[in-house]
Parts: C-alpha cells; structure tokens; sequence
C-alpha cells in the first residue's frame, strides 16, 4: 500500500465511522461480543534511556513501559528511575535523583491491521518525585566568596503529555515502537531558593513546555487468541 | 500495510536528533541594587554629595570619594537574606537595610550559576522617603529604589 493511501485510509476511519455505502463492510453481530477484552500485555524498556546511561557515567535513567489493549484502545503506564550529577563552572556541581510514573490512554488508528500494529495518539498523566542539591562558590565582586551548598527535599512536579508513536511486532513476540511527546503544565519552582536544573521524566526545569522522544523495546504477553476482524463485507444477495 | 508501518518506523527515527538540546548561557539577573535620589520637593531626580558608603559587618568601603552623585549601586549577597549600608552624605549619616530572597540555579555545565535575587524590601533607613519601585534584581531594569531627600 503506498504511504498516500495509507492517510487516506486514515481520515477515512477517523471520519466516517458511519459511512457505509452499499458495498461498504458492516459489523457483523457475533463478531462484536468480547472485542474489548484484552488480547495481552506488553512489557519494555526505553531503548535511548539505556545507549545514554551506557554513554555517560554522571547518568542513570531506566523506564519501563507496560500497555493492556481494549480493542482500539491502550491503556498505558510507564515508570522511570533518573539520577544525574552535573560539574559546571564556579566550582558548581548539581546532582538530582528521582523517580517518576505516567498513565494514560491511547488511541490505535490501525485498527484493522492483524497484526495488531498501532499507530497511536493518546493522553499522559505525569508525577515525579525527586531530590536535587547544587554546591557552588559564590562569586561576588564585593563580598568574600564563600561555598554554598542548597538542597530540596522530597519536590514533586506534575505535568500533561500529548504523545503520538508507532508499535511495531517485529518477530514473534518482540516488539518495537517510538513514542513521541509534546509536555506541558509544568511547575518550574522558581520561588525555592534551589531552581532545579532536571525534572525527572520531564527535561529540563526551566521549559514550560518540553519535546521528547523515545524507543521502546517490548515483550508481548498474549492473554487470549486474538479475535478475527469484527467487519465482515456484504454478499450480494441472489434473486 | 506492514511495509507502510515499518516505513513509518524508520523514518521515526529522525526525531532522535531533536533530543539534543542545551539552554543559552544567557544571564538576565544582576546582584546589584539600583537605586536613585530624588528631590522630596518636586519629585525631581537628584545628585547628592556621597563621602563614604560602607557595609555593615564589612571592611569593605563600597565608595570614598568626594562625588556628587545621581545613582549609586548596592551589591547585595547571597550568602545572606539582608545587607545594611551606611550612607555618608552631605546631609549626614544614613542607614539603609533591605533585606531579600535569593534562588539559585545551574544554567548549564558549560555557563554555570546563576542567582536570581527577589521580593527586596527595605529593613530600615534613615532617609525621608524610600520607594522600593522593583523588587526582582534583572539586569534591564535601570531603577529598584527611589530615595527622596
């Protein structure tokens, strides 16, 4: 199928649920019982999470994934585990650790595909907690300077996410897939005596808003046999 | 369909390069109070005869010479939440406190630290008339405090 038409077909189930032309497939009424039990569950892990962590000692960050499907439809929780010390000027040194989760659902635009392949768009809750601290010299031109060592404790940040992506079986029950994502509603802290620098799962403190983007490599659980397709073409009727 | 599906995978993989990103090492915030004379008749701005400024607690001598002045700037510290100065003027001695909230925070690896002084207020003075006109210490803003004599 060539890509064109691949969006064509996609404005035409996004669209026109309803629209059924006299040869047009319909639901057949056996088909739809149980379609929104789930067919399994995928578990994995972010694959630029790992390769950057491998890459840079001063950094730990894992997530983990876990979706359930209902019909079209995902259910989607992530959890992630960051820790990251950074050495600057002025003798400064900034190190956060934390953790944090996300939820949410999504939306499969593939619905016909057998293979249960997903081009999704959904929604994302997100909560992390974490800790930071910066040690600096001070560098006034008129007082004398002197280390400085400020902490938060216990911070939490709450924010949204708008993310679109691909989940791809790639062999048997090996799966891949890429997330992308749009953050935003952020508290950025700038009233505590320490602004944090990295807001784990999140990026950077000091955005509003933030892109992201992230592999997933993932295990396919199944549950239950996949059901067949739930539309079923019309046959002429003989006269 | 598989094919387009794969396709739309790789071709995701662009969106790795837009991972890389580092803020600008640019510092919008200042640790020195501006502060201006005014007239209290008139409201018009003045120049004062400044002998000395110096910081209570301090050696330091902020200013010595014999000048009249329009403007003067107060550094303020962010190893503490107030700095006391002690004007002498052609009026006499004066004593201003102002007392403020400090944030901190690492730009980048490569920029550093930057403090953001905030929510300054006046402790004490000894002047006529002190208005504190803004309260967040940046760079831009030419006047923080007005003093009328």
């Amino acid at each position: 199928m060539k890509i064109s038409g691949f969006f064509i077909s996609l404005l035409v189930l996004a669209g026109a649920t309803c629209a059924f032309s006299q040869d047009a497939p319909v639901i057949h009424p056996d088909s739809v019982k149980g379609k929104f039990k789930p067919t399994g569950v995928r578990l994995g892990t972010g694959v630029i999470n790992i390769i950057r962590t491998s890459a840079n000692s001063n950094l730990t960050e894992l997530t983990f994934i876990a979706d359930i499907d209902f019909y079209r439809y995902f259910w989607n929780v992530e959890w992630g585990l960051f820790e990251r010390t950074r050495a600057g000027g002025a003798n400064s040194v900034y190190s956060v650790e934390g953790s944090y989760f996300r939820f949410g659902p999504e939306i499969n635009f593939l619905k016909k595909d057998p293979e249960k392949n997903a081009l999704f768009f959904g929604l994302r809750y997100a909560r992390a907690s974490f800790d930071d601290e910066l040690t600096y010299t001070s560098a006034s031109g008129f007082f004398d300077n002197d280390q400085l060592a400020i902490s938060n404790s216990g911070l939490q940040a709450d924010w949204y996410e708008m993310v679109t992506g691909l989940k791809v079986k790639i062999w048997k029950n090996l799966w891949m897939g890429y997330t992308a994502r749009f953050k935003f509603g952020v508290d950025t802290f700038e009233r505590n005596e320490l602004i944090p620098h990295d807001i784990p799962g999140y990026g950077r403190a000091d955005q509003r808003s933030a892109w992201d983007f992230n592999y997933w490599i993932m295990f396919r659980i199944p549950l239950r046999k996949q059901p067949g397709s739930v539309l079923e073409a019309i046959k002429p009727v003989d006269k | 369909m598989k094919n387009t599906v794969i396709a739309l995978f790789f071709a995701g993989c662009i969106g790795l390069i837009s991972c890389l990103d580092d803020p600008d090492c640019v510092r919008s915030t200042t640790d020195f109070v501006n502060l201006k004379f005014y007239q209290s008749e008139g409201g018009g701005q003045d120049t004062v005869d400044i002998e000395r400024i110096v910081v209570l607690g301090s050696d330091s001598v902020l200013l010595a010479d014999t000048t009249f002045f329009s403007t003067v700037f107060l550094p303020v510290n962010v190893l503490t939440d107030s700095v006391t100065f002690v004007f002498q003027t052609e009026f006499g001695i004066d004593t201003l406190a102002l007392t403020y909230n400090s944030s901190s925070r690492l730009i980048s690896e490569d920029c550093g630290v930057e403090v953001l002084f905030s929510n300054l207020r006046e402790g004490r003075n000894d002047f006529d008339s002190l208005v504190v006109v803004n309260n967040t210490l940046i760079e831009a803003i030419d006047e923080d405090i007005r003093i009328f004599h």
